[in-house]
């Protein structure tokens, strides 16, 4: 039984998950674009804004510490490239900051939004841009965002195969990379052919309708929130 | 049991079917054969026999070297949607076949696709679900089922199209023995219901007594094609085992145990 991950839909209630995907989509856009233009007061905002939504939506503990390793271990990388580049270690800090109100944002959108729902929001994003097929856009977004679980099942499952092989006696590192890579691509490559076929015997076309719910009085009020606390950042 | 009466019109028709992959592999040589309606047909031969290949020939995911396929008298090529809608298939792998979230938007897949109205959709689904006894898990995420709940839900996703057809590919792969009782009810119930199964397995001990004809295969070929009691002496020698002493019982005794029903 497979568990249900922070990078994935969560079926735990939370405010976010009744709003419009639309809403969702252009905020977490515009957020992360602010994330990496606002001054010091104003990320300190967005990240507290983003953990209060990160929690909201009741997170398990056993997957946080799980997946926090993973994103610990990047901060802190990511903290000395800083601090090798910049000698600061205020700059330093405020890049973790921002990778991990990026993280927060990106889950949060995640775990409260079907990849079905992304997928018509993508849509409804792309349909007035000429010269791209939005319908198979939104299509490949969608599965994307199904297959990341999925993926890291695998890499999971395939370091265990390393490991009995007693991969730590490799010392070359580039083997190391190859040895789990290339396994993993094939098996992403061959599921994603298995499923274009499945959805092929079930009639999927290129020509797909959409059907977006109209935007309710909740969703203007979450934007204009979310817009004001935007505008703030920015000021701070 | 019934055994295909060739005079009346074939559901399916395949005629000298041939297909060979880059690298030189011909997965299928002169493939031939008829599907009536209601028949309930098993394929059978050993890994890499060209199985698989030929089922996505059946509804044209893969396009013949040589050779056709005919639905109901018409080439499928000629209106493919509604071939894909007629004949179901079920793939070997089930959890690559989901595609949605959630139990219940996975079985509304294909009426979206095929543009039916909501209602009816709905109607479809919650029918599907109810016959692969799943309607209670509408709502759950599609990642949380077994394997044997995996494969119905495949099965349901199909159902929800109305096939008359059903294709299943390794039905039987990686389940304990209650997941393939179900999957094997399941099967049962709906060629009950008048559906035409093509049952694709290398587990003939599961299943072949519930069968009305079995095809053999070997190596693209199409090695046998006749009523199991008929065929079955010559499974041990395409690489199929079966429960029993072929030269010292006799054959419908063995077809007796070919059920894990029983
Ligand atoms: N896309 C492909 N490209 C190249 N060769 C292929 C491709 N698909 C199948 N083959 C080859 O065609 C042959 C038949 O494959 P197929 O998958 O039909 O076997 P199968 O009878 O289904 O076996 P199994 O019991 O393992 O599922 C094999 O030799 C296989 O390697
Ligand atoms: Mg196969």
């Amino acid at each position: 039984m497979a568990e249900i991950d922070l990078f994935h839909y969560s079926p735990v209630p939370s405010p976010l998950k009744n709003l419009d995907p639309r809403i969702k989509f252009s905020l977490l856009l515009l957020y992360t674009v602010l994330i990496y233009q606002v001054h010091t007061w104003g990320l300190v905002l967005l990240t507290a804004i983003a953990t209060i939504l990160f929690f909201s939506g009741k997170p398990s503990l056993k997957h946080l510490l799980f997946r926090g390793k993973g994103i610990l271990i990047l901060g802190i990388l990511i903290y000395f490239a800083t601090y090798g580049a910049e000698k600061n270690t205020i700059t330093a800090l405020l890049s973790v900051l921002r990778f991990v109100t990026t993280v927060l944002l990106g889950m949060c959108l995640i775990s409260t939004t079907l990849p079905e729902e992304i997928e018509k929001a993508v849509y409804w994003f792309l349909k007035p841009l000429p010269f791209i097929s939005a319908s198979v856009i939104a299509t490949r977004i969608r599965l994307t965002f199904m297959f990341i679980p999925d993926l890291m099942e695998t890499a999971e499952k395939i370091k265990e195969a390393r490991i009995s092989r007693c991969i730590q006696r490799e010392r070359n590192p580039f083997k190391k990379m190859t040895t789990l890579i290339i396994p993993l691509l094939s098996s992403v490559i061959e599921r994603a052919e298995v499923t274009a076929f499945a959805m092929e015997a079930r009639c999927y076309t290129d020509k797909k309708h959409y059907t977006l719910k109209h935007l309710t009085l909740k969703d203007y009020a979450a934007a204009a929130v979310g817009l004001g606390a935007a505008g703030l950042s920015i000021l701070l | 049991m019934h055994f295909f009466n060739q005079k009346t019109m074939a559901l399916l028709e395949v005629v000298h079917l041939s297909k060979s992959f880059p690298g030189g592999t011909e997965a299928l040589k002169d493939v031939s054969f008829l599907v009536g309606e209601g028949e309930f047909l098993v394929i059978s031969g050993k890994n890499g026999s060209g199985k698989s290949v030929l089922m996505r020939h059946l509804n044209g995911l893969y396009k013949p070297d040589e050779g056709k396929v005919l639905y109901r008298g018409t080439p499928i090529f000629k209106d493919i949607l509604m071939v894909r809608q007629k004949i179901g298939m079920v793939f070997q792998n089930s959890s690559s076949q989901i595609v949605s979230q959630t139990v219940g938007k996975d079985v509304a897949f294909g009426p979206e696709n095929l543009h039916i109205n909501a209602v009816e959709q709905n109607k479809r689904t919650n029918k599907a679900l109810e016959d692969v006894g799943l309607l209670d898990k509408i709502d759950h995420n599609t990642r949380t089922l077994s394997g044997g709940e995996k494969r119905r839900l495949a099965i349901a996703g199909i159902l929800a199209m109305n096939p008359e057809i059903i294709i299943l590919d390794e039905p039987f792969s990686n389940l304990d023995f209650p997941g393939v009782q179900q999957v094997l009810r399941q099967i049962l119930f709906l060629h009950k219901k008048g559906h035409t199964i093509i049952c694709i397995t290398h587990e003939l001990d599961k299943v072949l007594y519930h069968a009305d004809r079995l095809i053999l295969m070997d190596k693209g070929s199409i090695v046998c094609d006749n009523i199991p009691g008929k065929i079955l002496i010559k499974a041990p020698q395409y690489g199929i085992r079966i429960p029993g002493n072929i030269e010292k019982e006799p054959p419908l005794l063995i077809l007796e145990r070919m059920s894990w029903l029983k």
